[in-house]
């Protein structure tokens, strides 16, 4: 194992603790009620934090799910040979789409794309843990 | 209501704790070690669990370790500090566990996500630190996981089916995690402690089953072997080897494979058998006596002592090869029973159960019990004080508090055994004499008012200790004056333990003398006021615990 290899692995494990583990960390959490019928406060708030604010360090403001994204993912060697970071990108266009409809928290609009947001938040956790799963086995 | 610690840079773990699980208190969050130590230090006994993530995103000035020249030295600094910043809550958990080894931590991280797999190794081996179960934080899996912790809590840390008494104190507590870790780990373990101290049960009862080593436990007393025979007992020997031999034997190492060999007394070890003993601890092969063919081993061994190894590799009587492979960095001492009288209370009570479990005394109470109409097998409390109220379902040993006073002040030179013997000793003659009296007169014509208790008749306390208190013009008396203390010269196993514990008498009373200023001591003995330091050094060497003289001189 080189030492690039070694610093793209540190750089997925990075990605996956910040972004994967925070990208859905209340509202995975969350009753299944939450996402049927009308759009309740309690998941405007889950994916609000989440989305809006999925790194909140004590200095400093919150980051983002998409802008937290683009800047770990544009330290990655480029172009991407793997296809996680690609389902990722996807994915994070999906969480991107729904900024305005959360900063105005428009309960009607977000009925139409929680499905989605909530399949996108499952494929940047799964992908980022794949990915990195796969790194650390090829390590050992 | 359970008070909880979240140490992290994020108000993440808070926002999802008081979410999820509102029935514990959550108190301000630490967002570096050095508001958590503050917070400890002030609530620290108020705390019942530490959530403790991993990654801190804060300035440099407030990652551990403090001195980071050493880190920065090597490569790019910058890379430096991210990766301490990703690996801080270790180096966080690393500080907490030096003062406080047994407060439960769970670090909210998962074993994938720790930057390297013996972090994951170390921290699973440790007792009361918890990793989390899902790659992702479930918080019904954390509550799960936090109500067993704070569960297991409320529970004592230390039931009295343990062989070995490990009481109530930090101190003790931090020796008991710091054996539970070294058992699970292969490398060797020296135990050192004074006579009785309970080195060899330690071994059998604590170390061996937590080794989940399948072999047997075998133990060696190296004092009792002859010094000739040394050789075959341990490694074996082939038939003809030497004029005797007439049998090939196994030794113990043969025995022990896949366990444990506990070897007692090591400082006992010929040179020469140290060589051989080197040899099994290095390539994990021996060879019998008289044999050229080299066999595998695969043992844990544990070595104890109450000599100073250190000192014998000085004194050359020690290979200083073996002491290194014996792993010295992580030797555990054992206190003896005097420097255990922070919580003699508790101390005795507990051998005092121990003492109504064995077998005569347990019929001596079921037939005292029988006599008074009360339940044949009780559970026992022992004190200085009346209970309040009578009760037909237990039994209170009760101690004047001048016997207390006696068993709480002597010295207890045979440590544990000696105070076991001693309250078996106790326990029996108090009850021979109640039930005897019982069978002379009739029950219900006795002066007994209160059944349940026993009192222990101070006498038969102090006719036990008188023989075992040393006179008191024992010993060769010095001249009086500051140089001139009085040593007591007991024999022992080796010149070297004569010599040390000549040594500590004589340093302890010159402490007492100084008033415990180490610089008049360094200058009486050195000419150098400034040679204090090394003289407590010494006093640190010899085992001598400079918090108990100062609480004496205290008293």
């Amino acid at each position: 194992m080189d030492s690039d290899s070694s610093e793209f692995c540190r750089q997925i494990a990075a990605l996956k603790h910040d972004l994967g583990k925070y990208v859905a960390w209340m509202s995975a959490n969350l009753d299944e009620a939450c996402w049927r019928g009308p759009v309740r406060d309690e998941l405007i708030d889950a994916l609000s934090r989440d989305l809006l604010r999925t790194r909140t360090p004590a200095e400093g403001p919150a980051e983002p799910a998409w802008a937290l994204w683009d800047r770990l993912s544009a330290a990655l060697p480029q172009p991407w040979s793997e296809p996680e970071l690609h389902e990722v990108h996807a994915a994070i266009a999906v969480l991107r789409a729904a900024e305005p409809a959360l900063r105005a928290r428009d309960g009607e609009a977000l009925a139409g794309q929680r499905d989605a947001l909530r399949a996108a938040q499952r494929t940047v956790r799964a992908a980022l843990q794949q990915l990195h799963r796969r790194l650390l086995q090829a390590e050992a | 209501m359970s008070s909880i610690l979240i140490i992290d840079d994020e108000d993440s773990y808070l926002e999802l704790c008081k979410r999820y699980l509102p029935e514990h208190n959550f108190l301000p969050p630490a967002r570096n070690y050095r508001e958590a130590a503050e917070i400890l230090r002030r609530q620290g006994d108020k705390v019942d669990l530490v959530l403790l993530d991993v990654h801190f995103d804060i300035p440099e000035a407030d990652l551990l370790p403090q001195d980071k020249a050493a880190l920065l030295a090597k490569g790019d600094a910058n890379k430096a500090i991210e990766r301490l910043r990703r690996s801080q809550g270790l180096h966080i958990l690393a500080a907490i566990r030096e003062r406080y080894p047994d407060l439960p931590v769970i670090v909210m991280t998962s074993r994938d996500d720790l930057p390297l797999e013996a972090d994951a190794e170390r921290l699973q081996a440790e007792d009361y630190t918890y990793l989390l179960a899902d790659d992702y934080l479930d918080a019904r899996s954390l509550k799960l996981q936090i109500d067993a912790i704070l569960a297991r809590r409320e529970r004592p840390v230390v039931s009295d089916d343990e062989p070995f008494y490990w009481g109530v104190t930090a101190a003790m507590a931090g020796l008991r995690r710091r054996l539970s870790i070294l058992a699970r780990g292969r490398l060797p373990i020296i135990i050192q402690g004074a006579t009785g101290s309970g080195k060899s049960l330690v071994a059998r009862e604590f170390i061996h089953p937590r080794s989940q080593r399948p072999g047997p436990f075998v133990a060696v007393d190296l004092s009792t072997l002859p010094t000739d025979l040394m050789a075959a007992h341990l490694f074996g020997v082939i038939k003809g080897a030497y004029t005797g031999a007439t049998s090939s034997r196994d030794g113990v190492l043969t025995r022990a494979h896949g366990g444990t060999l506990f070897l007692d007394e090591i400082g006992n070890l010929s040179l020469e058998l140290q060589k051989s003993l080197l040899l099994v601890l290095q390539e994990g092969v021996f060879r019998p006596v008289g044999s050229v063919k080299e066999i595998a081993t695969d043992i844990k061994i544990i070595v104890a002592t109450n000599e100073n190894l250190a000192a014998l590799v000085r004194a050359g009587r020690f290979r200083e090869d073996l002491f290194m492979r014996l792993n010295p960095a992580t030797a555990v001492t054992l206190p003896s029973l005097r420097e255990r009288r922070d919580d003699f209370e508790e101390l005795l009570a507990w051998f005092m159960r121990q003492a109504v479990a064995e077998a005569y005394n347990r019929d001596l109470l079921a037939q005292y019990a029988e006599q008074r109409g009360m339940t044949a097998t009780l559970p026992i409390s022992v004190g200085r004080g009346v209970p309040p109220r009578g009760d037909a379902r237990r039994i209170h040993f009760l101690l004047h508090p001048s016997s207390f006073k006696l068993l709480h002040d002597f010295e207890w030179p045979g440590n544990f055994r000696q105070f076991a013997m001693t309250l078996s000793n106790l326990v029996t003659f108090t009850l021979v004499e109640l039930v005897e009296r019982a069978e002379r007169i009739e029950p219900e014509a006795s002066s007994e008012g209160r059944p349940d208790v026993i009192p222990i008749p101070p006498k038969i306390v102090s006719d036990l200790l008188r023989p075992m208190t040393p006179p008191e013009d024992s010993g060769p008396l010095l001249a009086s004056g500051p140089r001139h203390v009085q040593i007591e010269v007991l024999a022992a196993d080796s010149l070297n333990a004569v010599s040390c514990a000549v040594e500590r008498q004589y340093l302890e009373q010159l402490y007492e003398r100084s008033n415990g200023e180490l610089g008049r001591m360094g200058e009486l003995l050195l000419g150098d006021e400034g040679a204090g330091r090394k003289v407590q050094l010494r006093m640190n060497q010899l085992g001598i615990k400079l918090r108990r003289l100062k609480r004496k001189a205290g008293d």
